[in-house]
């Protein structure tokens, strides 16, 4: 891919309730409490229910855990009593998910756009000196453990879509897994 | 037929006529078998044609037809000797104009007795001309190497030639009523087709041959396609080695001095390079920015991908047609690409690789010896190699597919197998204590596991449990879990001991994490005291005789593979005559209809109440004919379990 095909692809973490992808029909549903060591109980849980013959399922794994533990560590800040909620439907074209936690919603989602659009643009200007900088995204909240750096990848991971609800409480994605036009076999 | 006319056949030369007639008309009928242009079918209508004009003549004193029908045969001849080649129809039609104009002529002096300024001799003299016609036509094309028709005229026209212009010579000096001409000559004239028959048969067979040896040397070639990509087929499932040693068949069967193969990718419009090897002048211009370094050049090549329609190769794999270029110098195909040796572009082939009308990918190999250049035998062959190793090849992906399915259908199937084997057969029954249970297993997933252990005599454990994940892994945790639940439930640990040996028996022993969830209930069938412990498995439920009503018990706990400290807790309650205590999974409180609505524990409750006087047999019955009507026709996303106990005080 081309520096320009990517900039004119600018990704960016969307807020619109209305997007289809909040659109639960269909999907299945499971509740779970605030507990940090159960995520990847909980993200097996969810990906369980997903087909055999999809090929990357630990990619996949990988990029539910994250969503769930934003939800509960950054949505309900782990206070085990507040739940999170999870709408989930696959197949071998798609993966769609929707999480919700009871936290106050995601205040710095348009810093967070604002830093990895210059983020973005240092990044196919190939300026590395100034890349240095916006390696990780941080608040006063941050731990150590934070960075940022698991919505770099959820950004290009979910092609379908990375948006929040209006209270930013809620986040829908959708993942269209890549279909063979050329057929060998 | 009359005396007179039997007499005529007897005393006329016709059975020696006939008799080199029928050995012609046996050559041609055996040439006819093999000859696929019809040639054959020509000279036996000459045969056809003399037989009748001879066999009339003698039955019937009607000696003027000797003359047309002599024409008439000398016309064909003509016809069959000069129509294969182009340049002769000008002469040819015009001697058959003749041939006509004498015919006529001759008739009307015979008929009307008009025309008798011409003298007689001018009439023997056609087909003299066109004897010596056939011979010009012959020696003009003898170097034609044409197959089929032009390749019989060219070697059997001194035949027909000789015969013809000897035998009408013959007529127009002594006469056709002579004697020596009726008797010896005329037959002897016939022969001829004989011998052209004859070499007609012999260059058949040498076109056969010919056509042996080409194919057995193609087999060869095939036979040493197979066998390499055989070889490599028993010692890997790897598409570069498949098609690695099928370039190298490519390359060493063409006498190329290198190859590459590229595959279309399966997912994007452009194709990829899967095979590089001996020297490959790249046939389009290299990035400018590339070293022009043999070793540089050549993992360039090795990891080259382009769009279809991009270069050469990606033309050959958008529209389908080959390439051939023998003097591929000429081009400007590798302009600019350097002055170097493997650089030097001197001839190129490239053909796609199909499967049925689809195009898979693309076959290139060339050479850059200077001058050197691939014939067409050398294309002839490498199409031929590259439409057999496509096949070869194909059939190699389909395999690969098809494993890969099977792969995931045999693991899914142990998974299940092993669910199967390790659930109970059948229930114990007792007479204070009733017990019901059923799990209907998901596609693929094969996560629920229920149980019930006699530890002692009064004492009785029920299990409900579900594996997080799937396949055989999920599986292997609950063959682990059954065996501990087994050896300590016949200890006189209390029920959420049983828990915390079974969680530290599971967390952190392997190298991946494992998580179930269970649920246990302990029965005295005495007394209808019953524990309870819990982790994180669905809440029990106690339905409750005396109230008809139902209670949700539960326990807040982390599932089984959370934390290996973790201490697990017990409730302890007491069943009643007509009590029951129901134990069930997530895919039974989850399962969805086609509106999306969720079967809810509220449903499971229900169905128990309605159905409380019968058999906790029958009333999981009812909970599975009630839930299969529930979810219709959506697909089931988890397994299903259900295990109720039932207390008859």
């Amino acid at each position: 891919m081309s520096d320009k095909t990517y900039l004119s692809e600018m990704k960016e973490i969307r807020v619109d309730e209305n997007s289809p992808l909040f659109d639960k029909t269909g999907m299945l549903y499971k509740e779970f409490p605030s507990d940090y060591r159960q995520i990847r109980y909980f993200t097996l849980l969810i990906v369980q229910s997903a087909p055999l013959e999809i090929k990357e399922i630990n990619l996949l794994e990988q990029q539910i855990s994250e969503v769930i533990k934003n939800a509960v560590k950054h949505g309900n800040q782990c206070a085990v009593d507040k739940k999170v909620r999870v709408w989930y439907s696959f197949d071998s074209t798609h993966a769609h998910l929707i999480v919700q936690d009871q936290g106050a919603g995601f205040k710095d989602l348009e810093k967070w756009n604002e830093f990895n659009k210059k983020r973005l643009e240092i990044l196919s200007a190939q300026d590395f000196e100034k890349l240095s900088d916006f390696v990780s995204f941080r608040t006063l909240k941050s731990d150590d453990n934070d960075g940022g750096n698991a919505l770099f990848a959820a950004l290009e991971y979910w092609n379908g879509g990375f948006v929040f609800n209006d209270s930013r409480n809620a986040v829908a994605m959708l993942k269209s897994f890549p279909q063979k036009k050329h057929a060998i076999g | 037929m009359t005396i007179e006319s039997f007499n005529l056949i007897i005393a006329s030369p016709l059975l020696a006529r006939l008799l080199v007639l029928v050995c012609g008309a046996a050559v041609f009928v055996a040439l006819r078998r093999k000859d696929t242009e019809g040639q054959a079918g020509f000279f036996l209508a000459i045969i056809l044609i003399l037989a009748l004009r001879d066999g009339l003549l003698s039955m019937f004193a009607v000696p003027e037809l000797r003359y047309p029908t002599d024409v008439l045969y000398v016309s064909v001849v003509l016809f069959v000797y000069a129509s294969p080649f182009k340049p002769a129809r000008l002469a040819l039609f015009a001697t058959l104009a003749i041939n006509l104009a004498a015919m006529g002529l001759y008739a009307s002096r015979v008929y009307a007795g008009a025309v008798g300024f011409i003298p007689v001799w001018a009439y023997d003299l056609v087909p003299v001309v066109n004897g010596v016609l056939i011979a010009v036509v012959g020696i003009a094309n003898r170097r034609d190497p044409e197959a089929g028709a032009a390749r019989m005229a060219a070697a059997t026209w001194p035949y027909a030639s000789a015969a013809i212009t000897l035998y009408a010579a013959l007529v127009l000096a002594v006469g056709d009523e002579a004697t020596p001409i009726r008797w010896l000559v005329a037959p002897a004239s016939y022969t001829w087709l004989v011998f052209a028959g004859l070499a007609g048969l012999r260059l058949h067979d040498d076109e056969t041959l010919a056509a042996i040896n080409y194919y057995e040397a193609a087999i060869d070639s095939l036979y040493n396609l197979s066998f390499r990509v055989g070889t490599v087929l028993k010692g890997s499932f790897s598409t570069e080695d498949v098609l690695g040693s099928m370039n190298e068949v490519l390359i060493s069967e063409t006498g190329a001095s290198g190859g590459t193969i590229y595959l279309v990718d399966e997912f994007d419009d452009i194709i990829v390079a899967k095979a590089y090897s001996g020297a490959f002048p790249p046939p389009f211009a290299l990035p400018e920015s590339l070293p022009r370094k043999a070793n540089r050049v050549e993992s360039y090549m090795r990891h080259a991908q382009f769009r279809l329609g991009e270069n050469v190769l990606g033309e050959v794999a958008r529209t389908g047609k080959n390439i051939y270029e023998p003097d591929a110098a000429t081009t400007d195909r590798a302009a600019g690409n350097g002055d170097e040796d493997f650089l030097r572009l001197s001839s190129l082939m490239a053909v796609p690789l199909m499967v049925e009308e689809k195009i898979i990918g693309v076959a290139a190999v060339a050479k850059n010896e200077p001058g050197s250049q691939f014939s067409e035998a050398d294309f002839d062959r490498f199409k031929l190699l590259a439409n057999f190793g496509t096949l070869a090849v194909s059939n190699f992906f389909s395999f690969l597919e098809a494993n890969e399915r099977s792969g995931i259908e045999k693991s899914a199937g142990i998974a299940a197998e092993i669910q199967r084997t390790i659930i109970p057969k059948k229930l114990p029954q007792f007479p204070t204590l009733g017990i019901g249970a059923y799990t209907t297993p998901a596609r693929g997933v094969s996560g629920d596991y229920y149980d019930v252990i006699r530890t002692r005599g009064d004492r009785i454990v029920g299990v409900v449990g579900d594996v997080a994940g799937k396949g055989v892994s999920a599986a292997l945790i609950m063959v682990m879990i059954r065996s501990i639940l087994h050896l300590i439930t016949n200890t006189d640990k209390d029920i959420a001991t049983v828990l915390d040996w079974v969680n530290r028996g599971i967390t952190g022993k392997i190298d991946m994490d494992h998580y179930a969830t269970l649920g246990i209930v302990a029965v005295n069938i005495e007394t209808g005291e019953l524990e309870y412990a819990n982790a994180s498995h669905q809440p029990l439920l106690v339905y409750r005789r005396a109230s008809d009503t139902i209670e949700t018990i539960d326990i807040k706990s982390v599932p089984i593979g959370v934390e290996r400290a973790t201490e697990y807790h017990r409730k302890a309650l007491r069943l009643y005559d007509g009590d029951m205590a129901v134990m069930y999974t997530d895919g039974m409180v989850e399962a969805m209809n086609e509106q999306g609505k969720q079967f809810g524990r509220k449903s499971i409750s229900q169905t128990i109440i309605r159905n409380r006087d019968l058999s906790p047999k029958d009333i999981v019955g009812k909970i599975r004919t009630e839930l299969a009507s529930f979810i219709g026709n959506a697909r089931q996303h988890d397994d299903q379990t259900i295990l109720i106990f039932k207390m008859k005080l």
